[in-house]
């Protein structure tokens, strides 16, 4: 099972376009909460009435997804010609 | 007039392409753009409510049935086989474009047919079509690939006989009208299409095949076998409880590993499956306001994974990769695509002003209504997850990872063409979402665009964005590498023909020691058992033609038996 390695660097250390990208995320993020403290959803659940409730589930979801992602990884990860040696 | 098997804008298409391999290369484009224009004007023209009937031994078929729900499937069929046809100007093939139009006419016969031996045909028909247009890229994988692709699909068709004959003989019906699961026979029917819809499980076939086909292959094949297959299910099991659960976990599961692979086109194939099991639960729900949003969604999905499978056939085109891992940066050299390829991105993750949010919408409120609360937060949570593993993943390493390694070219005029055309009907449909609406099987009274749904769709959309970033900051965020992911295919790829090994090993081993008292007979069988589960390639296929075949006679008998 050898897995190669990944020839890319995708982590390149942050440059300010990045870091303002990231702020810019963050500031939206803020402004998507901000409504929900005058609007009030008429939903078909009580739950979901809850203010950011939209922005919570998204986040739990996110973590879980990325967790599961990881260790799953872990037990169905093969060699790239897994099927080539079958016998 | 026609004679009635002929009237039908199916067998436009399906003759036209009977006849393109004949023509000329520019006669071909023109039939190639023109047969689904105008079996789509043709269609247009015929009345909601028509059926036409024919005579075929005892029995009288339907070939022709336009209801709503029949013609919203229709319409958008002709018009994924117009877009692909742009899309596939270019080719000099002579087969690509004959199975194309094949099989989306199949397809649109099919959705058109209005008793259960018609739609038999028609299933078959899209499932040999299909397999062409992994065959004819030549590959010898994709041969291989083709070749598992054609049995599940070959498989499908023999539930749906099976189960339509059962079916038949116990009320004496041809109609293929609501089903329901108690009628005789529905369980098989139920297995053929879900088969085709890629059911938890049943899935596998399609994560194996649609990245195999050629660039422009796999934008044919994502539009219609799978959409047949969710019209079949509103048409034969709206309401039906069960399909809820099934489709639920259709919209989680597939998306963890749309996450881990690495070539781009099985990521779009595992998001394509989440997308179809948000039309699952709909038909399960099967209020009006939810098979409206099946079909809707359908609509819409047809589009945007029309779109971004061109983008990324239009990659592979140019640089010859799909993988990310040896993708990134083409932003420059292919702005165009990477724009079209961003709208279609957003359309998936259902940004307002998009065609995703709109007909997902309608799902939502229809799960919603009917109080289905778990189901409803699957769905919200999938849909927030829609942003990671396909919005955000598939235009960043495509496009915009670091990668300076890559020179290529913008993709041919004419795709270019074909995805704008694409990225204008997903930006319509969202701005204006009653152009959607209008075509839909029920009346509806809907408006996706209140400030409380937009405001919570923002914060589903902004939330995870920020998961993925500090994720990808943490170094946590799985990133794309070149390996295998096991998926169910692991069981008829590996555990069965492995299986086969050993039983022959322990065989050998029983025949070494007692080797005298076994008899010939016995040794021709392991023989034959041998050449069935032998290693590399051989095994899975031929393991496959005798499973079918016993299939096939499992099935006989049982209708042989309910028959006396």
């Amino acid at each position: 099972m050898l897995i190669e390695r990944n020839p890319q660097q995708y982590r390149r250390p942050s440059t300010p376009a990045r870091t303002h990208w990231a702020r810019a995320l963050y500031v939206v993020c803020a402004l998507t909460l901000v409504p929900s403290l005058f609007i009030h959803p008429h939903a078909e659940f009580g739950f979901a009435e809850m203010p950011a409730f939209h922005a919570v589930l998204a986040f739990v979801t996110g973590v879980v997804l990325v967790l599961a992602a990881i260790l799953l990884r872990r037990l169905i990860m093969r060699g790239e010609d897994y099927y080539e040696h079958r016998t | 007039m026609l004679p009635a098997w002929l009237n039908n804008p199916g067998m436009l298409l399906i003759i036209a392409g009977s006849v393109i391999p004949l023509l000329p290369y520019r006669l071909r484009m023109v039939v190639l753009l023109g047969a689904p224009a105008a079996s789509l004007l043709w269609l247009w023209q015929i009345p909601l409510g028509t059926t036409t009937t024919m005579e075929l031994l005892d029995y009288t078929l339907t070939p022709l049935r336009v209801d709503g729900l029949a013609f919203t499937f229709g319409v958008i069929f002709n018009v994924a086989a117009f877009l692909s046809g742009v899309y596939m100007w270019h080719t000099h093939s002579r087969l690509e474009p004959a199975a194309a139009l094949i099989y989306a006419g199949s397809a649109l016969g099919a959705v058109l047919a209005g008793d259960l031996i018609t739609l038999f045909m028609f299933w078959e028909v899209t499932a040999i079509a299909s397999a062409l247009l992994l065959v004819i890229r030549g590959l010898r994988d994709a041969m291989i690939v083709a070749r598992r692709y054609l049995l599940v699909q070959i498989g499908s068709g023999m539930f749906l006989m099976g189960g339509a004959a059962i079916y038949i003989h116990a009320t004496g019906d041809l109609a293929f009208g609501h089903l329901g699961l108690d009628a005789p026979g529905s369980w098989l029917i139920l297995l053929a299409f879900g088969i085709k819809a890629a059911f938890p499980l049943l899935h596998n076939w399609l994560q194996d095949a649609y990245p195999s086909a050629s660039a422009t292959g796999t934008v044919v094949l994502s539009a219609f076998t799978t959409k047949m297959a969710i019209y079949a299910l509103a048409r034969g099991y709206a309401g039906t409880d069960l399909l809820i659960p099934i489709g639920a976990v259709m919209t989680i599961f597939p998306i963890v590993y749309a996450m881990l692979a690495n070539d781009l086109r099985r990521v779009l194939s595992y998001s394509l499956n989440v997308q179809l099991g948000f039309m699952v639960v709909a038909v399960g729900i099967g209020t009006e306001l939810a098979i409206n949003g099946a079909a809707a969604h359908a609509v819409t999905h047809i589009l945007y994974k029309a779109l971004l499978f061109m983008a990324i056939g239009a990659v592979l085109r140019q640089t010859g990769h799909v993988r990310a891992t040896e993708l990134g940066g083409l932003a420059r050299q292919m702005p165009w695509t990477a724009a079209f390829c961003v709208i279609g991105a957003a359309s998936i993750s259902a940004f307002p002003l998009m065609a995703g949010f709109v007909s997902k919408s309608l799902i939502l409120a229809a799960v919603a209504h009917e109080h289905w609360a778990g189901t409803w937060i699957t769905l919200t949570a999938a849909s927030a997850g829609a942003l990671m593993y396909v919005g955000i993943k598939i235009p960043y390493f495509a496009f915009f990872a670091p990668n300076d390694q890559i020179e290529c070219d913008e993709a041919p005029r004419n795709m270019q063409i074909a995805m704008g055309l694409t990225a204008v009907a997903c930006i319509a449909l969202g701005l204006m979402p009653s152009l959607l609406y209008s075509i839909l099987p029920y009346p509806v009274d809907y408006n996706p665009y209140t400030a409380s749904h937009i405001v919570s769709q923002l914060q589903l959309l902004a939330f995870s964005a920020l998961v993925f970033w500090l994720a990808w900051r943490a170094g946590l965020y799985p990133l794309p590498k070149r390996a295998v992911h096991l998926d169910t295919d692991w069981v008829y790829r590996m555990l069965l023909p492995r299986f086969g090994y050993v039983a022959e090993r322990v065989y050998h081993a029983v025949v070494t020691k007692f080797g005298s008292g076994v008899n010939s007979v016995a040794a021709r069988g392991m023989g034959r058992l041998r050449l069935r589960y032998d290693a590399r390639g051989v095994m899975s296929r031929t393991w496959s033609t005798g499973w079918m075949a016993l299939w096939v006679a499992l099935l006989l008998v049982v209708y042989l038996v309910l028959y006396y």
